[in-house]
């Protein structure tokens, strides 16, 4: 019954699926309240924000545990070119892409060729010393712990952007697009040259592939759209503070891809609902938060190590390192 | 002219001499062999023509063109101008910083190396296909923004990229299991999947580590068959081998190293019939 039922949804084209998808995606909403409207919202901002770090853990294989820095980052730079030169919050997204790009590129060029939990380490730092100069007020411009406030609604055409509504269908559309972007990326030369230095760096190398560049653009492509995201969060709150680049932040973050399967975009959302959504509708959850980050986290690392919703590669790829891990349980390397 | 040359390369790891002083060259368009002992460093010269690490000491010239340089010392550093603005993107900056380093092994690859590895390094969990797909990945530019708004010169090339992957795995034979995953073929098709990736990066010279490594007798003789053929496609060939069959076989001339040092060259004749090689391998007689 089951398996008949999923051979007929297969069946269905995918045009269906992502059309159905989305008039849901814009239909969810209506018939809430503003709270849970700022829940839809909230979930689609953190799904953009795992889209994002799945470009560089799931896609490139790499570790990244500081990501909330470069989301901070964004928000700050939209913050900052809004109260001190007025710039319309929309304009000012793509120079928060750029700045976050920036700073991903100069963070992780030097640390490149460190591998597996050595950068692991330098990210977690990184992150750290964001938040330490956001909270220590740098450059006087950061506002201290109480980070920076007032910051404009952004306006379309002469339309404010303010209700919790139109901020989801702003999240939404730029959602699509990041869904439609990665993708993209996914299947192409890029994908492929990040698929085989997930799989072997020295071949790759050996091919031919630039794997610093190709493990750079991955940083790059991943910082860049945490900043967008920041940008997002500073729209609708109008107000930014370090909190943002807090570790915790970059855990959720780096649980919503790993729990919900590394390199897949529909483990993405699993994640997403787990980590966020979940948590911010039952007032239990919310209190035991970081308990249950850990519970998920131990749990499904013994029971379904390749997450939730796993890409069939990633599977694939962490059941044969399983295998080869208990065909030779002894050797010392 | 030789294709490739060898002069005093040298390796140290600590204290034992890998590679002692080799020199050798390799003519265009002839099969060379590098034979020796078990531990007498012919991977670690291929490690070395291919970038995988610096030479302690040593040149290898590629057409003409130094490819591996010992590791610069920061004094050196320091006093090498060109080290001071190597990180501009100017081409005779470019041109004079790489008369003084190693080149990594991508840019080894890009100039006309390509290998394959004593043990298989296939992309296990990938298709046939696509680790062929791979040896293209030089020979063509997509970036993001291709990726991304997939302009018409991008659907060429990736048209382009699968086409031209599946002439080589055509040529390896490997058609029915193009998307078989890598490691579900058979051990022997796994070396010529090696070589089919390899051949797809366009080299001119191909260096292979031991090819019919686990290869029995009917996959040994066609792995002699595809080298030669190869060969006379235009494409140097530069080959460690323990199977003597294949080496005095297909190979027109022979290195033989012996604790990292060379102790012999020549036709397969030659070097059959030379004592030190006798030596090498069967140790010295007791009088």
């Amino acid at each position: 019954m089951m398996t008949a039922l999923r051979e007929r949804l297969r069946t269905i084209r995918p045009l269906w699926w992502q059309l159905g998808l989305l008039g849901l995606a814009l239909l969810l909403p209506l018939p809430m309240g503003d709270y849970y409207r700022s829940v839809l919202w909230r979930t689609a901002l953190y799904i953009i924000l795992g889209l994002s770090l799945n470009v560089i853990v799931g896609y490139a294989g790499l570790f990244q545990l500081g990501h909330a820095a470069f989301y901070a980052l964004g928000a700050y730079t939209t913050a900052l070119l809004n109260l001190h030169w007025g710039i319309p919050i929309l304009l000012t997204f793509p120079i928060s892409i750029l700045v976050a790009a920036f700073f991903g590129y100069l963070i992780t060029r030097p640390i490149l060729h460190l591998r597996g939990d050595y950068l692991c380490i330098v990210t977690i730092a990184f992150g750290e010393v964001v938040r330490l100069a956001l909270v220590n007020n740098i450059f006087g411009i950061t506002g201290g712990a109480n980070g920076l406030s007032g910051i404009a609604r952004p306006v379309l055409f002469g339309f404010a952007i303010r209700e919790p509504i139109y901020h989801y269908y702003m999240v939404l559309l730029f959602l699509v697009f990041t869904i439609f972007a990665v993708r993209r990326l996914e299947n192409s030369r890029l994908g492929r040259a990040w698929m085989y230095v997930r799989e072997d760096e020295v071949a790759a190398e050996a091919m031919g592939i630039d794997t610093t560049r190709v493990k750079l653009l991955a940083f790059v492509i991943g910082s860049g759209w945490a900043g967008l995201a920041g940008s997002l969060y500073a729209a609708k709150i109008t107000v930014v503070s370090p909190d943002q680049a807090k570790f915790l932040e970059s855990v959720v973050m780096f649980c919503i891809v790993v729990l919900g399967g590394t390199g897949s975009i529909p483990g993405v959302f699993v994640g997403t609902l787990g980590m966020v959504t979940l948590p911010e509708l039952s007032r239990a959850l919310k209190e035991w938060r970081d308990a249950w980050l850990g519970l998920a986290m131990v749990t499904m690392m013994i029971a379904r190590p390749e997450g939730l919703w796993p890409s069939r590669r990633i599977r694939m790829e962490i059941r044969a390192a399983q295998e080869e891990a208990l065909a030779a349980p002894a050797s010392g390397d | 002219m030789a294709l490739l040359e060898l002069q005093g390369l040298t390796k140290q790891f600590g204290g034992l001499v890998a590679v002692d002083h080799v020199d050798f060259d390799v003519n265009e368009g002839e099969i060379l062999g590098l034979i020796g002992p078990n531990g007498a460093g012919k991977t670690t010269i291929f490690n070395m023509i291919t970038g995988i690490y610096p030479p302690t000491e040593g040149k290898i010239y590629f057409r003409g063109e130094r490819i591996a340089h010992p590791p610069l010392t920061w004094r050196q550093r320091f006093s090498t101008p060109v080290w001071w603005v190597s990180w501009l993107p100017l081409p005779s900056v470019k041109r004079r910083w790489d008369e003084v380093r190693t080149l990594r092994p991508h840019e080894i690859t890009e100039r006309g190396i390509a290998r394959t590895f004593q043990t298989i390094r296939l992309f296990k969990n990938l298709t046939a296909l696509e680790n062929v797909m791979a040896g293209l990945h030089h020979r063509t530019h997509a970036g993001v923004w291709g990726a991304v708004a997939r302009p018409p010169s991008q659907k060429q090339e990736e048209t382009f990229i699968v086409a031209e992957a599946e002439k080589y795995l055509a040529f390896m034979g490997l058609t029915d299991y193009r998307d078989e995953l890598a490691k579900n073929l058979p051990y022997g098709h796994q070396r010529r999947l090696e070589i089919a990736r390899a051949l797809a990066a366009e080299p001119s010279l191909l260096v292979l580590d031991e090819p019919a490594a686990g290869l029995n007798e009917q996959e040994t003789l066609e792995l002699m068959a595809t080298i030669r053929q190869i060969r006379d496609s235009g494409i140097t060939i530069l080959l460690i081998e323990h199977d003597m069959k294949v080496v005095m076989g297909i190979c027109e001339r022979i290195v033989v190293l012996d604790y990292g040092k060379k102790i012999a060259e020549g036709t397969p004749e030659e070097v059959q019939n030379n004592p030190r090689v006798i030596e090498a391998y069967l140790g010295e007689e007791e009088v």
